[in-house]
């Protein structure tokens, strides 16, 4: 579906390049996280992936097909959910998604029932004869994501989807993207969410400084990179908090595990598997900001 | 509905209720009302130099003011990663702010002279309104900032008001006509006066061609200002 080697890019007038040496595949039907701090040059390889920058070195291609010689019909094959909210404000939900739907060549009979579809998908039936400048920031977020899937694309890009939500409506982008991946679409989502990234993605890329330092799923890498322990917690008879680390392998026959887990009542019992925040830091000695 | 009649449409509902529709109409029923105490024989006169004075302000401030909307709207990459062209947009821009201008003006015309005089200003308000659209159009995409527009706006001022004195009958010479507004302006005095055909025909064709000259560089600064789209602008 994407096939990028060495890729390199270098803004006008800058000394040094951008993106240095990016080598990465992503297949049919798979959710790809781009992860990396602010600056990294995540938004550089999704926008020469969209279209928005060109003058790259290397090999980019898009359904097998060099990114220089796609024409505009490409958009009708791809959707991009902004990070930013972008609709117009004084047009209603509905118009705006008409509008659209009709931009991506949506005969009406066509794009009405996929809008009404989507609208219910995000939760903004309610809302769609509302004008977008009475939205809040996580009913725009939702209708930028509702807007991304008009013309049904197979291959979606996404932005730092639930930047700036609250809980509960993060929660709800994060089942709409899973949604979409169900349906055996591919997602590339660029995020510094190492918790969206940890929750969604089949495979995650470590980006620091326009290179990649690390490919691979993240419960791979979490297991790579996090200790075989497990931790054990319980209260002594004196009332005091005692704790102690067992190795994770053959834990079940174990006697001095199953010594201390007779002694006392458990308080807690952990595994100590890092966090992907955790492996991003050791594996590129930056911080995910 | 096809894409582009939808995209004229939204350009209509756009400029309404953002308030463009509010303050064309304001403006010109205080024309209406300033011109209505002249005496009938030189409405006509005072109607040209109204008109193009109106209708350059209308089309440099507004189409530069609904570059701004969509700027801050942050409306322009949604819009570019669809498979329509830049040039529909600004087309079907062009189209809605002349109409609005077209709209108002001929109302205004109607109103303060007889319906046969109206007409004969008929072509000069198109030409003009089109042309001084096409303009603020074009400025929105390459005039970045506020303060470069203001610039633009004060520096242009004599390019847009030498025809506008030809047509007050300051200055003489005809080649005035050949100035980017000069075209329309001098159709607004044709209007007027009783001038032969062929002079009309020339201003109209000059006026045409400024116009397309302004949307071919306004397509041109797109291709630099906005970013990059796959199979072009």
């Amino acid at each position: 579906m994407i096939h990028v080697d060495q890729l390199y890019y270098r803004y006008p007038g800058q000394h040094h390049d951008t993106l240095k040496g990016l080598s990465f595949q992503v297949a049919p039907g798979e959710m790809f996280g781009f992860l990396g701090p602010s600056g990294s040059g995540k938004s550089t390889t999704q926008k020469l992936l969209i279209g928005l920058l060109h003058g790259h070195r290397g090999n980019a291609q898009l359904f097998n097909k060099d990114i220089a010689q796609w024409r505009a019909d490409i958009y009708r094959r791809i959707g991009v959910g902004f990070e930013l909210p972008n609709h117009y404000s004084k047009l209603t939900a509905l118009e705006n998604m008409h509008l659209f739907a009709s931009l991506y060549g949506l005969s009406k009979s066509q794009a009405t029932p996929r809008i009404q579809q989507l609208l219910a998908d995000t939760g903004l039936s309610d809302q769609a004869h509302l004008r977008t400048e009475e939205f809040s920031k996580g009913m725009k977020m939702r209708l930028n994501f509702a807007r991304a899937l008009l013309p049904n694309p197979d291959l979606l890009f996404l932005d730092e989807p639930t930047s700036g939500l609250d809980p509960v409506n993060a929660s709800n982008i994060r089942n709409m993207i899973r949604q979409h991946k169900e349906q055996g679409k591919t997602i590339f989502l660029t995020t510094h969410n190492m918790y969206d990234a940890d929750e969604l993605c089949d495979r995650v890329a470590f980006m620091v400084d326009g290179e990649l330092k690390k490919i691979d799923a993240p419960r791979q890498m979490k297991k790579q990179f996090g200790e075989s322990t497990v931790t054990l917690e319980q209260r002594n008879d004196a009332g005091q908090l005692i704790s102690a680390d067992f190795p994770l392998q053959q834990l079940a026959d174990n006697p001095a595990f199953l010594q201390q887990l007779a002694r006392y009542p458990v308080e807690t019992l952990h595994s100590k598997e890092a966090s992907l925040e955790d492996v991003f830091i050791k594996v590129t000695g930056a911080q995910l900001t | 509905m096809n894409s582009f009649a939808l995209l004229l449409l939204t350009e209509f509902k756009f400029q309404w209720r953002h308030g463009f529709v509010a303050a064309a109409i304001i403006v010109t029923l205080i024309w209406a009302a300033l011109l209505s105490l002249l005496p009938a024989e030189q409405r006509p006169f005072w109607f040209s130099i109204v008109a193009s004075i109106d209708v350059s302000a209308i089309g440099l401030l507004f189409g530069y003011g609904l570059g701004m909307l969509d700027g801050s709207q942050h409306i322009s990459p949604a819009l570019r990663l669809t498979p329509i062209r830049s040039i529909w947009l600004a087309l079907s821009r062009l189209i809605a702010l002349s109409a609005l201008t077209i709209l108002t003006l001929s109302l205004l015309a109607v109103v303060i002279m007889p319906l046969q005089q109206a007409f004969a200003l008929f072509p000069g308000i198109v030409l003009c309104a089109f042309f001084f659209s096409s303009v603020g159009i074009t400025a929105a995409r390459r005039l970045a900032s506020i303060n470069q527009f203001l610039i633009f706006f004060a520096l242009s001022g004599m390019v847009w008001a030498v025809p506008i004195l030809y047509l007050a009958g300051l200055l003489e010479s005809p080649i005035w006509v050949m100035l980017p507004s000069g075209g329309a302006t001098a159709l607004l005095k044709f209007g007027v006066e009783n001038t032969p055909l062929v002079m009309g025909v020339i201003a109209c064709l000059v006026q045409l061609l400024w116009t397309v000259v302004c949307v071919y560089f306004g397509e041109r600064w797109a291709a630099v200002n906005y970013e990059h789209r796959f199979g072009g602008h």
